[in-house]
């Protein structure tokens, strides 16, 4: 019998790296996973079309539920309009392209906002920490129709078990690193790290230092606050994760990565 | 005067993002309408449980400084902002080197528990703690009790109206004089 492991981040990079160096069995190795959060898999998504000669879309990857539903989702156009949903019964879990209160006149995104957090709840978390994490979340979607420049090409989702919750959003935008040069702010940031690291640590942003802007990463560690949380933020060939209870920027391991072009961050926290 | 939050939001609980605090913002503008004197506009939070730094430097503060230029007789305050909500405010208004009160209303509508929160250097600090113990004041009264400051009375008017910018002080004028008092905590 094949064993099959957890689709992580671990796999997610090992699978990556091995098609940057041309290695062509891919395919093997994927099948032997599958896909429990749902990080790794919108991080999968976005990556592939840059390897397409040796990964497969991410439906093809990965037969199960949330893989099928994610391709739904990503086959879905963004921007004004009814957004369509992927349901996935078995990992009680959801994905939606981005949505925005400015276009939500049938009040889909406000009531997804909802379900994000009850699954919170429903996951163990108090009332109190559910609202932290749903304003968390809405800061992480706000950026990416803020400074992505793409904001149809985005993708949310969240999942729920007990005792774990996670999100996690995606975009194809222009990155961190090359939101900040533009800006003309930043002159001292000439790669993706510096950049990642610049806006974590808050009060930057493609608006410059000093306007009160930029708070959303901060707002996002603080909803983390005396829970224990997993936490991976992914911009060019960057890729920072913090892991710990009530994790900070001081924990953070930045690692160098292929390229990924956007951002992409995703957070798993749990109660206890 | 106060606004009441929940009302313009939808009923939306948990607010966040800065597009969506500069759209509550284009709610709240029209809303500000002072009169011929000065008054507090308590920007009330009730039944909203968490509130970002985001939102807030959109709604809250873009309404103060679209009050000191439009409507001038009206002192913006955020009021009934959890303590997670006030972490958030506070890192703004750190940011931005700035300050702003923060309190609870009680069922008459008045004013508890008020706070400063945000960054203020302590010479302004000790500006603003010298109105509140001396009620209604001015630059003159202000360079009499204060000799140890060793400021001229524009110096003192500079601090003031930096204080009435930031909505901390209020100001007044009788006759050719500007008074200043502060919008909370003053006597």
């Amino acid at each position: 019998m094949r064993s099959v492991t957890p689709f992580d981040y671990g796999a997610l990079d090992d699978i990556v790296e091995a098609s940057t160096l041309g290695r062509d069995t891919m395919r093997d190795a994927i099948a032997r996973h599958v896909p429990r959060s749902l990080g790794p898999l919108l991080e999968y998504a976005f990556i592939q079309p840059l390897h397409a000669a040796r990964l497969p879309p991410v439906d093809t990857a990965f037969a199960s539920g949330p893989a099928s539903s994610l391709a739904e989702t990503l086959a879905t156009p963004g921007g004004h309009g009814p957004n369509r949903v992927g349901s996935l019964t078995s990992l009680r879990a959801e994905f939606s392209r981005i949505g925005s209160d400015a276009t939500d006149a049938d009040g889909y995104w406000t009531a997804f906002i909802k379900r994000l957090e009850h699954a919170a709840l429903q996951a163990g978390f108090t009332n109190l920490c559910s609202k932290g994490l749903a304003g968390a979340f809405r800061e992480m979607a706000t950026n990416a129709v803020e400074h992505s420049l793409a904001p149809s090409s985005a993708i949310v989702g969240y999942r729920f078990e007990p005792n774990e919750f996670e999100y996690a959003v995606a975009d194809a935008g222009v990155g961190v690193y090359e939101s900040l040069r533009r800006s003309g702010h930043y002159p001292r940031i000439h790669d993706s790290v510096t950049a990642l690291v610049s806006v974590l640590s808050g009060g930057h942003s493609r608006f410059g230092p000093a306007t009160g802007r930029g708070t959303g990463f901060t707002t996002l560690l603080r909803s983390l606050t005396s829970l224990n949380g997993s936490l991976r933020f992914r911009s060019g060939d960057c890729a920072i994760e913090i892991d710990g209870r009530s994790p900070t920027l001081s924990c953070a391991q930045p690692r160098q990565r292929p390229h990924f072009q956007g951002f992409a961050v995703s957070i798993t926290c749990r109660p206890k | 005067m106060r606004i009441a939050v929940r009302d313009l939001v939808g009923g939306d609980d948990v607010l966040g993002g800065s597009e969506n605090g500069k759209r509550l913002l284009h709610r709240l503008s029209p809303l500000a309408q002072g009169g011929p004197l000065s008054e507090v506009l308590y920007l009330d939070f009730a039944g909203i449980d968490f509130v970002s730094g985001s939102f807030l430097n959109q709604s809250a503060l873009g309404l103060r400084d679209y009050c000191r230029q439009r409507e001038p007789n009206l002192y913006v305050v955020v009021a009934n902002i959890g303590e997670k909500s006030v972490q958030e405010f506070e890192e703004v208004l750190r940011l931005r080197r700035d300050a702003a009160f923060v309190c609870g209303l009680d069922e008459t509508g008045q004013a508890v528990d008020v706070k400063l929160v945000g960054m203020l250097d302590d010479a302004h600090l000790r500006t603003l703690d010298a109105v509140r113990r001396l009620g209604e004041t001015d630059a003159v009264q202000l360079a009499k009790a204060h000799p140890e400051e060793k400021l001229e009375q524009t110096a003192w008017n500079n601090r003031l109206r930096s204080l009435a910018n930031r909505g901390l002080v209020m100001e007044s004028k009788r006759g050719r004089l500007k008074k200043y008092a502060a919008v909370l905590g003053g006597k």
